[in-house]
């Protein structure tokens, strides 16, 4: 729509939501007694939830990393990969997030984007302390809701004969 | 910062509050709404800086007028019902009400 052609005022913002705009300071993470690390898979595991989480977003990762993880999810004991889709750079103090998803059919993509990147940025800031630069996001594909029925149908007419 | 699910919601309540709004329309795919964390308030869409920095902030209202609703008057009672939403929670932002649909 139009609100991209508004944006023409004093700071050229990259996307609709600055990332550079944090919602928490930092802070807690080094101190004179000692420093905190938190591990890249911490990262990547509250960013890929957080991202699924938003209504609108189908599933996590592009078409490589859904197959591999279909066939995980199928192996006896494996739980679901929740940093499916998501590569994270973590520092001392912040942290940069890739996000590779699949919108569902119907949304709008730009606002889905706007929401996920604020929820990504406001879970990771909250639960690690860790100040976000950035979220960038791949919409890889959109889900049409005809892909799931068109399994479930044949798994039910077999139940019925 | 405002919390857009708290604001998204007081605007969805205070435009069905309005007499003659039969209901939000989410759009024609359904793509008008504010996605949400496990949900989505459909018919209520916010762009821009809500926190006003940028100055480009825009509440898009989608509702459903019923048939005997005067259409203008409705929208213009949804616009100053928004209006008085946003002053509360302190945000200033555009509004723009849209009438999609009558309801028979």
């Amino acid at each position: 729509m139009t609100e991209q052609t508004i944006t023409t005022t004093k700071t050229p913002t990259p996307s609709t939501t600055g990332p550079t705009r944090s919602v928490a300071t930092p802070s807690g993470l080094s101190s004179e007694h000692g420093v905190t690390t938190i591990a890249d898979t911490v990262v990547s595991k509250i960013a890929g939830i957080a991202a699924r989480d938003v209504s609108g977003v189908h599933s996590l990762g592009g078409g490589a990393a859904r197959a591999v993880g279909a066939l995980r999810e199928r192996i006896p004991g494996s739980r679901v990969n929740h940093s499916q889709g998501v590569s994270v750079e973590v520092g001392e103090r912040q942290a940069a997030v890739d996000i590779e998803l699949i919108a569902e059919y119907g949304v709008a993509i730009s606002d889905l984007a706007a929401s996920v990147r604020r929820n990504v940025i406001t879970s990771v800031e909250r639960m690690t302390g860790l100040q976000v630069t950035e979220v960038n996001l791949q919409v890889s594909d959109v889900h049409l809701p005809e892909e799931d029925d068109a399994d479930e149908e044949s798994v039910r007419t077999v139940r019925v004969q | 910062m405002t919390d857009p699910a708290l604001l998204a919601d007081d605007l969805a309540r205070a435009a069905l509050a309005v007499p003659g709004v039969a209901r939000l329309h989410g759009g024609a795919l359904g793509e008008v709404g504010t996605y949400l964390p496990g949900r989505r308030v459909a018919g209520v869409r916010l762009t821009g800086d809500l926190a006003g920095e940028a100055g480009d902030a825009l509440v898009e209202l989608h509702v459903v007028v019923t048939a005997d609703a005067p259409v203008r008057a409705s929208a213009q009672a949804v616009h100053a019902a928004a209006a008085d939403v946003l002053a509360a929670h302190g945000v200033s932002a555009a509004v723009r009400v849209h009438v999609d649909d009558l309801a028979a």
